[in-house]
């Protein structure tokens, strides 16, 4: 099981699994909805030998067993038709089985923004991006060339700079910014609502990447994981 | 507008066209119409079901333009089930039904089938062909069904890479139903190790709550023609596949409350 797990196939399948979820591709989540147990459908139990019944065993193992043991107990190990019935609703596994490893996705709101931005780079091959809040905190990162609090101050500079060049040019509600550096990078800034507070998606690039259909995509999704938290 | 769910995957054997009738019949019976299409040309749902022979037309007469829809759709006996079958594919008939997949007319003859239905599951051959990449890119969802062996759960990154570019390059709205544990031995702790290493590894909403047992019923519904619901010793295993359409009809009640939470709260009405 262990070399199946480690396996290249397997690895594959799993990072493929999590960028589907980072992307919205998978249907509404069961999590979301709290797990009910999962559902046990024991063998027919004509396919077990017979065996004493829970009742005859517990009986046996009272102090005044042997007035009420009719017939020998099996030994300890030898499996039981009623044993096998009796297992929770839950599947367990053996006691063998290795300790139990966080999903990869993460639980925390942190995890999953890191997870939407390495996705969204990911997709459409940016260089790096990073979400900071209004007061320019970082919140998630993903290869961020300098330090997360440099680049979140500069995208509350490039945010004010927004603000402002859409009051020149009339669009009062200007959400996007972009800056070319060099003929060879750009950084865009996308500006989206956190509640009542404004948030900003920083996206470092190549100049020939077309970033708006990724970030415009991205944005409900890291917007929804804000909104969750 | 019907929710299309295509039920596919690479490796054969994994109850795929089980999955298909059963699910098909149990949703049924939840009171939405259903209409299950085979479209794997080796008709399998056809064969594991008797509706080839009551009506041995189907999709290839209808992209032949030589029958009706209403002439190829059988109903079932009891609940709102409807079947559409491949109709008699020679082996020549294969390449022609590819052919016309590739054209787009069948997606034209499954759009212009489905509309007056709540939910439609297609059946695809075993693997990966033009006619799967067809039927993801017109339907809602796709399901996956998993079996407990490390084979299946290997093959299933070739199918996750096929069903992302479909979305990447057909359909932006596909999104992935979940993988769906079928043929489960719940007694086998290898079996149960293995789904519990799977689930833990995988992000958890990926998987459906609902887990498939095999069951010997299986072979009986098949021998008999027929989905285990029917069948007095498919209880079992029919309740499974009732349990999974009333997760499913959950998850859209949980679509739902969402639209609520983003302040579409115009009334019940």
């Amino acid at each position: 099981m262990g070399k199946m797990m480690e396996s290249s196939e397997f690895a594959e399948a799993v990072k493929i699994a999590n960028e589907l979820v980072a992307q919205s591709a998978v249907a509404v989540s069961a999590r979301k909805m709290g797990h009910r147990a999962l559902t046990v459908y024991p063998k027919p139990s004509a396919s077990f030998a017979p065996g004493p019944s829970q009742e005859k065993i517990a009986a046996a193992l009272a102090p005044n067993a042997s007035l009420l043991m009719e017939e020998p107990l099996p030994a300890k190990s030898a499996p039981t038709p009623d044993a096998a019935l009796a297992r929770p609703s839950r599947l367990e596994a053996p006691a063998s089985k290795r300790p139990r490893q966080a999903a990869p996705e993460g639980i925390y709101r942190g995890d999953k923004l890191a997870n939407a931005l390495y996705a969204m780079c990911q997709r459409g091959g940016f260089s790096g991006a990073l979400i900071v809040d209004d007061n320019g905190l970082p919140l998630a990162a993903h290869q961020s060339p300098v330090s997360e609090e440099a680049i979140g101050a500069f995208a509350i500079v490039l945010g004010t700079a927004l603000a402002k060049a859409g009051k020149l040019l009339g669009q009062h509600n200007a959400e996007n910014i972009s800056i070319d550096i060099n003929y060879t990078e750009k950084i865009v800034l996308r500006r989206f609502m956190m509640g009542q507070a404004p948030g900003y998606l920083l996206v470092i690039c190549a100049q020939e990447v077309d970033e708006r259909g990724e970030v415009e995509l991205s944005i409900e999704q890291i917007a929804q994981i804000l909104k969750r938290a | 507008m019907p929710k299309v769910i295509t039920v596919s995957s690479l490796k054969g054997g994994v109850g795929q066209t089980a999955t298909v009738l059963n699910l098909g019949y149990s949703m049924s019976r939840l009171g939405p119409k259903v209409l299950v299409i085979d479209a794997a040309p080796q008709s399998g749902a056809g064969m594991a079901s008797n509706a080839r022979q009551k009506n041995s037309a189907g999709l290839l007469e209808l992209l032949k333009g030589q029958a009706k829809a209403a002439d190829v759709i059988v109903s079932a006996r009891e609940g709102g089930l409807d079947f559409l079958g491949t109709g008699p594919v020679e082996a020549e008939e294969v390449i022609f039904f590819e052919k016309e997949a590739f054209r787009g007319n069948l997606t034209k003859i499954i759009r212009s089938v489905t509309e007056k239905y709540d939910y439609v599951f297609i059946d695809t051959a075993t693997g990966l062909s033009v006619i799967t990449y067809i039927c993801m890119a017109l339907s809602s969802s796709v399901i996956v069904p998993l079996a407990p062996n490390a084979l299946a759960v290997k093959s299933l990154a070739s199918m996750l890479k096929f069903f992302r570019r479909v979305r990447l390059r057909a359909n932006r709205s596909l999104v992935l139903e979940g993988l769906l544990f079928t043929m489960t031995d719940h007694t086998s702790p290898y079996e149960v190790s293995l789904i519990n290493d799977v689930r833990e590894s995988f992000p958890p909403q990926i998987f459906f709550e609902t887990v498939i047992p095999y069951d010997p019923a299986f072979e009986q519904a098949n021998a008999r023609a027929t989905v285990l619901a029917m069948l007095p010793e498919g209880e079992n295993a029919g309740r499974a596949y009732l349990d999974l359409a009333v997760e499913m009809r959950l998850r859209e009640m949980a679509q739902t409350r969402k639209g609520f939470e983003n302040g579409q709260d115009d009334g019940i009405f």
